[in-house]
């Protein structure tokens, strides 16, 4: 490792002198990066289901909630969700366009 | 629409040479084969246990997938810096993350149609017929994917690729058990605020168990059409939905 660090050469008077060490040379076999994104990903996810598997379990309605379709709690919350997204979108175009407008007029006046 | 549509491109030529996606689809894969085997100790019962196997292996192929593809893809392009000369051109930027979210949902899309294939084989070898309920339910299958990669390309755009992953994860765990596991806890909840809180959380997450229909494919129970059209309705909303709020965000983020 000493070598690595330290080297000795010839000067332009034949005299021994120690040269800085090199940069390091580049691992052949560097860990890509996505590989070890991927491990902690699944630490994780690991560790997330570890601690949510008692609520995979949904107890005695799991028969029902097989069917889903049957049940209107969840069309009920399809409709409200969907309400919901429209309702934000129109607040925020209509705050989008009202700051735009409010700009040009800064501009013009 | 352009612009897009090249963004899009480049974007499935990149995720589809990333190690992630050959080893996530190879996974499931053998997954699928593997539940055959599982399958032989169901005597009777064998076909609907290897139904409800591969479908859940397909399920969660492609959440894993849309996870890791949507998660890196974005913030990839800002470390490595190719973003900058992507956005100096006249493309906007909410056309590069819809882009991107294109890109990434088409790969996932071949990695779960490949899974797909696989499993409609192995089924029709045990039926000697073709399945039709094996189309709704990974149409369907696809539809949920849609949502997790826009959910997960939106908050790429804000936070780091394993920040977004877990984030992403756990909004996926969340949507699944939304209905059956959330709704009681604001029932349970006795504090106001507390109940606002939960309701809040509730009504932003995405309800994904609508789109889970390996019961009427194991069983095949009849679902209702107007049923199935407003859930695909909502799931695609959500999806854009979820990137229209990650494009306002994207446009004010200095890259």
């Amino acid at each position: 490792m000493a070598e690595g660090r330290e080297r000795k050469a010839e000067g332009p008077e034949g005299k021994g002198c120690v040269l800085s060490s090199p940069p390091p040379h580049p691992n052949p076999n560097p860990l890509p990066q996505e590989r070890g994104y991927v491990v902690h990903l699944l630490g994780a996810m690991a560790a997330l289901i570890g601690l949510c598997s008692p609520v995979w379990a949904h107890g005695d309605e799991a028969e029902e909630l097989g069917h889903h379709w049957e049940l209107a709690a969840y069309i009920g919350e399809v409709r409200l969700q969907l309400a919901l997204m429209a309702g934000i979108t129109c607040a925020i175009a209509a705050w989008l366009l009202a700051a735009r407008y409010l700009r040009k007029r800064g501009a013009r006046g | 629409m352009r612009p897009i549509w090249i963004i899009a491109r480049m974007s499935v030529l990149e995720n589809s040479r990333k190690h992630v996606f050959h080893v996530l689809c190879l996974l499931t894969l053998a997954l699928i084969a593997g539940s055959t085997l599982l399958s032989i100790f169901t005597e009777g019962v064998q076909v609907k246990i290897l139904k409800d196997l591969c479908m859940t292996s397909i399920l969660f192929g492609g959440a894993a997938l849309a996870i890791t593809l949507g998660c890196t893809g974005i913030p990839n392009d800002v470390e490595s810096r190719t973003i900058y000369p992507i956005i100096a051109r006249p493309i906007s930027r909410a056309q590069y993350v819809v882009g991107k979210f294109l890109g990434t949902m088409l790969t996932v899309s071949m990695g779960v149609i490949a899974m797909a294939a696989v499993f409609g084989v192995l089924i029709a070898s045990y039926q000697h017929t073709f399945d039709p309920y094996l189309l709704l339910a990974v149409g369907f299958t696809l539809i949920e994917v849609c949502v997790i990669a826009a959910i997960s390309t939106t908050i790429s755009t804000l936070a780091s690729p394993a920040i977004t992953a877990v984030l992403t994860f756990l909004i996926y765990i969340c949507g699944s058990i939304k209905i059956g596991y959330f709704g009681g806890l604001i029932d349970r909840a006795t504090s106001g605020f507390v109940k606002v809180i939960y309701a809040a959380i509730y009504h932003a997450l995405p309800n994904l168990e609508c789109f889970n229909l390996k019961t009427a494919l194991v069983h095949h129970d009849y679902v209702p059409v107007a049923y199935l059209a407003q859930v695909a309705i909502y799931g695609l909303c959500y999806a854009a939905f979820v990137l229209f709020l990650g494009t306002l965000g994207f446009a004010r983020k200095e890259v």
